[in-house]
């Protein structure tokens, strides 16, 4: 087998006889302290123990050393080299992941070992192999996931790491697999997932490993990117249908269209907040976008398709989603009836149901009108920052300004503003159809006034 | 190997960095990229190394469009960036044997290939040392050597002599000389226009993000392909006697010569000139009686070429 250079480097870097003895003893130390000093229930103390060293070292340690693997090179300008290297970025995804974080894992398997044994030793041993690669699911998801983060979030010039994104993004991807999709989905100690039952390692282990998978074919994304790869925008849609599919697999259905139904419903929620986030966050230049439509029109389509920002791939993917979630809810309003019967607010329900497919078309319109926004805001503001404060105002403004001056009017400015109304869902169709003609209206001088697509670009 | 740039276009979010950039290297060429500060050098190198990709126009070594298919065209150049990494806890053997192996090096000739760059950059006795623990000149040298490692045919080197001494700049001329002899080709930015005619054996200046001037300088500049204007040479003559008559003989043998100061001991003939058209005047001359004591061919500085290169844009863009 051929040797991974990348992975090579990383072990001289991490792996020396002296870390690795020096990490035997600590622990070694630990346990014996722990056998000394706990008379009575030293195993379950060392459960315990064992539990928050894992946490420490395996999650924050391991998000640090991988997100240092970027890191590291940017701050003493070998990123580039690493760019113009002749290994393949599969070959630098994992020599980075794992020889990166070769002495982390080094300590986490032997504390992984001993947290394993102290839960055989104290009878707790039911699906404990599941536990064992949940622990290393979520370690790879959390290691990728900085790792991606590293490589996205560089300044302007990308010469450094914005270090607060990185952070948030790691703690959200914690929080997200950790806590609250376990918390929203899992009951007791156990859950059904399209009528198979699981326990509840079983479920979490379920809800890790795609995020895992996931992050890491992210990290192998970003690298084909930085090594200037052409990439087909397959990878964040597939994720996101994966994810709906997943999470609306642990709510129960009553049947195959139901279930496909709330896979979609969940994806197209998830697809509109990361929509939302790339509006916020990404530049959204109207060359690039005058570039994508001019190749559009040469029928060019996998060019157009590899030069799309991410922002554009999430508009398409919830366009696609809505008009499923509008047509598939209008025709199965009545096989879902049984949600509304079995939620604690019956009434809200049925409304909720009835106003649900003009909702999905509602929230089309408005994230293409906000994605012409955050194109002119671009344009007019010329750095990222600014842009990216302009478009913060322009959405406290439509989102939470404007209903909280519309509640104190009559009704009927409040349902052509957002969609409300039950007796005239359309209203609100109206509306947000009439704030996107005056938007592309506003939005013509900078689109024009952006330079066109040169002939030898395209 | 041909290094071509066709209408290259680069605009950062907020301004245009390159316009219509167009050159041809020639092979074995080593090439004084030179321009004031953002003048678009460093872009210009980026687009050729295939690290940013053109807004339009294209980067061609040989048949291989660099934006189109990167990587095949990362296995033929070697990049040094002006800020140049390496990993400073590595030694320098373990930092060559990285460079190699991501390279593209075959595995069994990486340990022959890093002896041989050694001694080619006279570092095979730093080899056991961390890079961090080298000085500015050897850690420059394990840099150059992680570029040329893989032995590329094109080698694009950024502000390479920043920060060394006299000496270590003597030595960089010498390696980049050698480099070029082995059939490479060179195209070196850098504010230090002495150091660069050390080697250079052309002149490209860019200006606002546009070539003011590409064109063969030094004995390059006698290539059968080069203009009039390139191949424009002075001759300063030395004499024990004055010699008044030297205007009139010199334009009797049909040589369209600017001689000046024939009244005193030292006279000097401007024209356009091959090789051979020099050493026949110069035969002649002494034939003549030309009270001759020396001779010697004043080459016009780099420095010189890239002001009036300066001097003939800014004209230019006011008119």
């Amino acid at each position: 087998m051929k040797q991974n250079a990348e992975f090579v480097r990383n072990l001289w870097l991490q792996i020396s006889p002296t870390r690795l003895i020096s990490a035997v003893a600590v622990i070694a130390l630990v346990v014996t302290v722990v056998f000394f000093a706990i008379d009575t229930t030293p195993w379950e103390v060392l459960v315990g123990v064992a539990s928050a060293a894992l946490t420490f070292v395996l999650i924050v340690w391991g998000a640090t050393a991988a997100r240092a693997t970027v890191k590291d090179e940017i701050r003493s300008n070998t990123w580039n080299q690493q760019r113009m290297s002749a290994l393949t970025p599969w070959q630098i995804t994992w020599g980075k992941l794992f020889g990166g974080t070769a002495y982390v894992w080094w300590i986490s398997l032997i504390v992984l070992a001993l947290w394993s044994a102290a839960r055989v030793m104290t009878h707790d041993a039911l699906d404990l192999h599941v536990s064992v690669l949940t622990w290393i699911a979520g370690g790879i998801a959390v290691h990728a996931v900085a790792m991606i983060a590293a490589v996205g979030f560089r300044s302007a010039d990308g010469s450094r790491i914005e270090e607060i994104p990185v952070g948030m993004l790691v703690v959200a991807v914690l929080v997200l697999t950790q806590s609250a999709v376990p918390f929203l989905l899992l009951r007791d100690q156990g859950s059904t997932w399209h009528n198979l039952r699981l326990s509840h390692p079983q479920a979490m282990l379920l809800l890790t490993t795609p995020f895992a998978l996931w992050a890491v074919v992210g990290v192998h994304r970003s690298i084909q990117r930085e090594m200037q790869e052409t990439l087909l925008p397959w990878a964040l849609p597939l994720a996101l249908l994966s994810f709906g599919f997943l999470f609306a697999g642990f709510i129960p259905t009553y049947g195959i269209v139901e279930s496909v139904l709330l896979g979609a419903i969940v994806s197209f929620a998830l697809t509109a907040a990361l929509a939302w986030a790339a509006f916020f966050t990404e530049p959204q230049s109207i060359s690039t976008t005058r570039e994508c439509f001019a190749l559009l029109r040469a029928s060019r389509v996998r060019e157009a398709l590899s030069r799309m920002t991410t922002a554009s791939v999430l508009l398409i993917l919830l366009g696609a989603l809505g008009v499923l979630c509008a047509i598939g809810l209008a025709a199965s309003t009545s096989s879902l009836e049984p949600f509304a019967v079995t939620s604690p607010d019956q009434r809200f329900s049925n409304e909720l149901l009835k106003l649900a497919p003009v909702i999905f078309i509602w929230v089309i319109i408005v994230a293409i009108r906000d994605f012409c926004v955050a194109h002119a805001l671009q344009a007019m503001s010329r750095t990222g920052t600014r842009a990216m404060g302009a478009f913060a105002v322009y959405v406290a403004v439509m989102y939470f300004a404007v209903p909280l001056l519309l509640r104190s009017t009559d009704a009927s400015a409040k349902d052509f503003w957002l969609p409300t109304s039950t007796s005239a869902p359309a209203t609100c169709l109206v509306g947000a159809l009439a704030s996107l003609a005056l938007v592309v209206l506003l939005c013509r001088r900078p689109w024009r006034a952006a330079s066109k697509p040169s002939a030898t670009a395209l | 190997m041909t290094l071509s740039v066709d209408a290259l276009d680069f605009r950062y979010l907020t301004h245009q960095a390159l316009s219509a950039v167009s050159f041809a290297l020639p092979t074995q060429s080593v090439t004084a990229l030179i321009g004031p500060n953002g003048a678009g050098k460093s872009t210009l190198m980026r687009c050729i190394a295939g690290l940013l990709r053109p807004t339009s126009g294209a980067v061609r070594l040989n048949d291989v469009e660099v934006a189109r298919d990167p990587r095949a065209a990362h296995r033929r150049m070697g990049f040094l960036e002006d800020n140049f990494g390496l990993y400073d806890a590595l030694t320098a053997e373990r930092c060559l044997r990285y460079a190699a192996a991501s390279r593209g090096v075959p595995t069994p000739e990486v340990a022959a290939r890093v002896r041989e760059v050694a001694e080619q950059l006279e570092i095979s006795s730093n080899l056991g040392a961390r890079v961090g623990e080298l000085s500015r000149g050897q850690r420059q040298r394990v840099a150059i050597g992680q570029a040329i490692i893989h032995s590329p045919q094109l080698l694009v080197l950024d502000e390479p002599a920043s920060g060394l001494d006299p000496a270590a700049r003597g030595n960089l001329a010498v390696l980049f000389r050698r480099l070029s002899a082995s059939g490479m080709t060179l195209l070196v930015s850098s504010h230090i226009l002495t150091e660069l005619e050390e080697y250079s054996t052309h002149m490209l200046a860019l200006r606002e993000g546009r070539v003011v001037e590409f064109r063969a300088i030094g004995a390059a500049a006698n290539d059968a392909t080069a203009t009039a204007q390139q191949r424009l040479r002075t001759i300063e003559l030395r004499l024990h006697l004055p010699w008044p008559d030297m205007q009139t003989i010199v334009a009797a043998w049909g040589i369209n010569a600017v001689v000046e100061s024939a009244q005193a001991l030292r006279a000097t003939i401007s024209a356009e000139l091959t090789d051979t058209e020099q050493g026949e005047l110069l035969q002649r001359l002494v034939a003549s009686g030309a009270p001759l004591l020396a001779f010697d061919e004043r080459r016009q500085r780099l420095a010189e070429t890239y002001q009036s290169t300066l001097d003939r844009a800014a004209a230019g863009s006011l008119q």
